[in-house]
């Protein structure tokens, strides 16, 4: 048997020199402290398989998909993604900071998100509920981004990028570590695209310009981030502010091929300050600052053609968190939270085409809620091979009754190549400003519990195979009980599936990682899920080319059949894409180039849209093969 | 399904065990026994300190020698996240996470008597560094350090090393490494 820690207390010294000893593993391992299956996307994947969003990195994991009807992106896996759905019930921290917007619980990951990906270190995909660590909305996982030091990049760099549909943009950087141990990254970019001329079939009729959407589809965006950290201070903010124009007939009573604009904007700061206390505590303190802001414009056929949506959030929390090790086998931590969401405002209205709003249509709501949590939890190592993890959390928001979540996990540890872990917990979603403004008074808070059994086994140091089984009960879904906007908190819904992942990262610079993640997902009404493929999988293989110089990135996706809104089934699609990126900089050049949708598929997505059934609405198709340069120098 | 239990098969065969020790194990022993082999100045404190920053993995395998006894002091292992308490340290075990702070761990530590331990490639900034070669783990030891911070090996420590940098010099081999 592998000989495990203590045992080799009594073995002297002399012998135990002589002992062979196997390496660590060579794959990356997760940061999160988490019993699930976590999925792990580094610095060096993103610049071998060219991703250029946190979109692009969530296609590329496990079990998870993403939609885009083209005005955002949304998040889709483990039975959840129904079309619509803000990408709401999941979680995206930034550096520990929690940030979708307030009003929508939306997290941006497509262009409107906070960073580029050139300043991101690794994303991890924690699956499975978070509540217990973070409170309202960690429902279907959390996906936690790590960003770069400014140590990793120690120059100046600029970078210029350009893709199809002529897209631009241009990053410049700055990062130095100081001799004293202070650290700093500097960075922005700006994005502008042109977008496409796009053919709908749904519209095409004389009176709809035969189905074609001209000059309506680009994209601009800028972005900031800087951070600072010494010694245990840190201080990071970012800002990003996303203008599209959106192609699409957004809702019935738009005007199809007509400007539909939306912008938006997020800030945040987030500042931490962590240390030990003697030996045995430690502590992290964080005061954080969020602000996002929306704007619509959207022509609709009326007298009053513009209509308008300006919303804006904002809110700040302090959290203090301390973890006790005083006793060897316990690790034991103690958090307080408080939330201040101070402005929370919505307003729509209506103007004539001479600018003059209708102020019988003008609608401006404002929200404000504060919650308060404290949270506890022990890992307990009651055993060499074993170990609990009991958590709860409570929440206690100004408008609603507190809330319980709690969490506990078993863990075992056969050998050191062997992790099994078995976990149940449970989380939940308050209502957020846009279901209070929708359902009223009627708006409560939505559960999820859930259950799942993680194997993860290396093979050798080189290469670990993960399968995971899961189970989630949602509960007090918002449903529309008569069919006539009669909402009630009745529904329930259920998913179930199994994920198998295998990686490799070989001594010559090889790695590779394929996956299959099977679902099978009932909404409320227990019928089939509405966009929840069956079958998802993923393949990604990188090498460097001979010579050294370069690296090639080959990766295929493949998304399910899956049903429409109006349970029409999609079929299958399987994309490829193809990446060449330099392996050493020269002269401090670095490039890279990619070419999305390799063979040219021809395939729809599964749509938001509904007033229209039987005219294929329900599917969008998306975008051909595309092509994507980027330039970088150090300075 | 299936490809679970072929898993769980695989892992409970014999063959997936091999006589061999993880690394992180393997350090963490080899933490417990510097603990032995070297002369300690007078302390006052009831406790000795075993410290593990930037690696957790070292850190848990430690935790099984939590309260066994050295020269009468009892073991605590301390896992820390930051350099604040480092002076209360008589080991402190500096993993690759935080080798990057090494110059300033060694200007908080001045020459108090802590035995700093890291990985290869740290020798000049620390007492031992520990290395992974042929499926063995080596050691090398800074002496110059150690004299500095009033640490003396015992000859078994140095007759073990695979190098002893010394003062004045840059790598003197010991006569057990030319074996």
């Amino acid at each position: 048997m592998a000989q495990s820690g203590s045992d080799l207390a009594a073995v002297p010294f002399e012998q135990l020199v002589k002992r062979e000893v196997v390496t660590g593993s060579t794959l990356a391992r997760q940061i999160s402290d988490s019993p699930s299956a976590v999925a792990i996307v580094t610095a060096e994947d993103i610049r071998a398989y060219g991703y250029r969003t946190i979109g692009d990195v969530i296609n590329s994991m496990r079990g998870l998909y993403t939609t885009s009807d083209r005005r955002y992106q949304y998040l889709g896996g483990r039975g959840f993604g129904a079309p619509g759905d803000y990408t709401g019930r999941i979680m995206v921290l930034i550096d520990g900071y929690v940030t979708q917007d307030t009003l929508f619980n939306q997290a941006y990951i497509d262009e409107s998100g906070l960073l580029d990906l050139a300043l991101v270190e690794r994303v991890e995909y924690v699956p499975g509920t978070g509540s217990v660590t973070y409170g309202n909305n960690a429902m279907l996982g959390i996906i936690n981004i790590v960003t770069r030091k400014g140590g990793d990049f120690n120059t100046a760099q600029l970078s210029a990028e350009a893709g199809s549909h002529d897209t631009y943009r241009q990053r410049a950087t700055f990062g130095k570590r100081f001799a004293n141990g202070a650290d700093l990254l500097l960075s922005a970019s700006a994005l502008a695209a042109q977008g496409q001329n796009l053919y709908f079939p749904a519209y095409d009729t004389p009176a709809n310009n035969h189905g074609w959407a001209n000059g309506i589809d680009d994209e601009r965006n800028q972005r900031f981030f800087g951070k600072f950290s010494y010694e245990g201070f840190a201080v990071e903010a970012g800002y990003v502010d996303r203008k599209k124009t959106v192609p699409i007939k957004a809702t019935e009573y738009s005007v199809f091929n007509a400007p539909f604009t939306i912008d938006d904007a997020n800030g945040y700061l987030n500042a931490s300050y962590e240390t030990d206390l003697g030996l045995y505590l430690y502590s992290a303190s964080r005061f954080y600052f969020g602000h996002y802001a929306h704007e619509g414009q959207r022509v609709i056929d009326d007298p009053t053609p513009y209509a308008r949506r300006k919303h804006r959030a904002e809110w700040w929390g302090v959290d203090q968190k301390f973890i006790g090790k005083w006793f060897a086998s316990h690790s034991i931590m103690l958090g307080m939270e408080y939330r201040n969401d101070f402005s929370q405002y919505l307003s729509r209205d209506y103007a004539y085409p001479d600018g003059r709003i209708d102020s019988a249509s003008s609608v401006k709501e404002s929200y404000a809620r504060n919650t308060a949590s404290v949270y506890l939890a022990d890992e307990y190592r009651f055993h060499d091979r074993w170990s609990l993890n009991v958590g709860v959390r409570y929440d206690k928001a100004s408008d609603l009754d507190g809330n319980w979540s709690p969490r506990v996990a078993l863990i075992y540890q056969p050998d050191f190549r062997t992790t099994l872990k078995a976990s149940y917990s449970e989380a939940f979603r308050m209502p957020n400003a846009d279901d209070r403004s929708f359902y009223g008074d009627g708006a409560r808070p939505e559960y999820v519990a859930a259950k799942e059994f993680v194997v993860q086994h290396n093979l050798d140091r080189r290469m670990r195979v993960t399968g995971t089984v899961y189970e989630y009960r949602r509960s007090k879904q918002m449903v529309d009980v008569s069919g006539n906007a009669d909402y009630a908190a009745v529904g329930s819904s259920l998913a179930r599936g199994g994920e198998l992942e295998f990686e490799a990262r070989w001594d010559n610079g090889v790695r590779g990682k394929t996956s299959a993640a099977w679902q099978n997902s009932r909404d409320t009404s227990g019928l089939d899920a509405i966009n929840s493929p069956n079958l998802l999988g993923k393949f990604q293989l990188t090498s460097p080319l001979p010579g050294d110089w370069l690296r090639a990135g080959l990766e295929a996706q493949y998304l399910g059949s899956r049903l429409t809104t109006e349970r029409r089934r999609l079929g299958g699609v399987g994309l490829v894409s193809l990446t060449l990126s330099t392996e050493r900089k020269w002269h401090g050049l670095s490039a890279a180039f990619s070419i999305r949708n390799l063979f040219d598929r021809d395939y729809e997505v599964v749509s938001p849209f509904a007033w229209a059934p039987g005219t294929g609405i329900d599917v969008l198709r998306m975008d051909g093969r595309t092509y994507w340069v980027q330039l970088n120098v150090d300075l | 399904m299936r490809a679970l239990v072929l898993l769980l098969l695989f892992w409970l065969s014999p063959a997936a065990h091999a006589q061999v020790v993880a690394e992180h194990d393997m350090k963490a022993a080899y933490l417990y026994n510097f603990a032995h082999l070297f002369e300690w100045p007078e302390s006052r404190r009831a406790n000795f300190h075993i410290c593990i920053l930037g690696d957790e993995e070292v850190g848990a395998a430690l935790q099984g020698y939590d309260e066994k006894r050295i020269n009468g002091q009892r073991m605590v292992i301390a896992r820390l996240t930051t350099t604040t308490p480092i002076r209360l340290c008589d080991i402190l075990y500096v993993g690759a996470g935080e080798a990057v702070n090494l110059p300033k761990i060694r200007s908080m530590l001045g020459n108090q008597p802590t035995l700093t331990v890291s990985e290869k490639g740290n020798l000049q900034s620390v007492g031992i560094t520990l290395a992974l070669e042929n499926n063995r783990l080596l050691f090398d030891v800074n002496l110059e350090h150690c004299e500095k911070a009033n640490l003396k090996p015992k000859p078994a420590m140095l007759s073990l090393a695979r190098s002893v940098r010394k003062a004045g010099d840059g790598e003197v081999r010991a006569g057990a490494a030319s074996r």
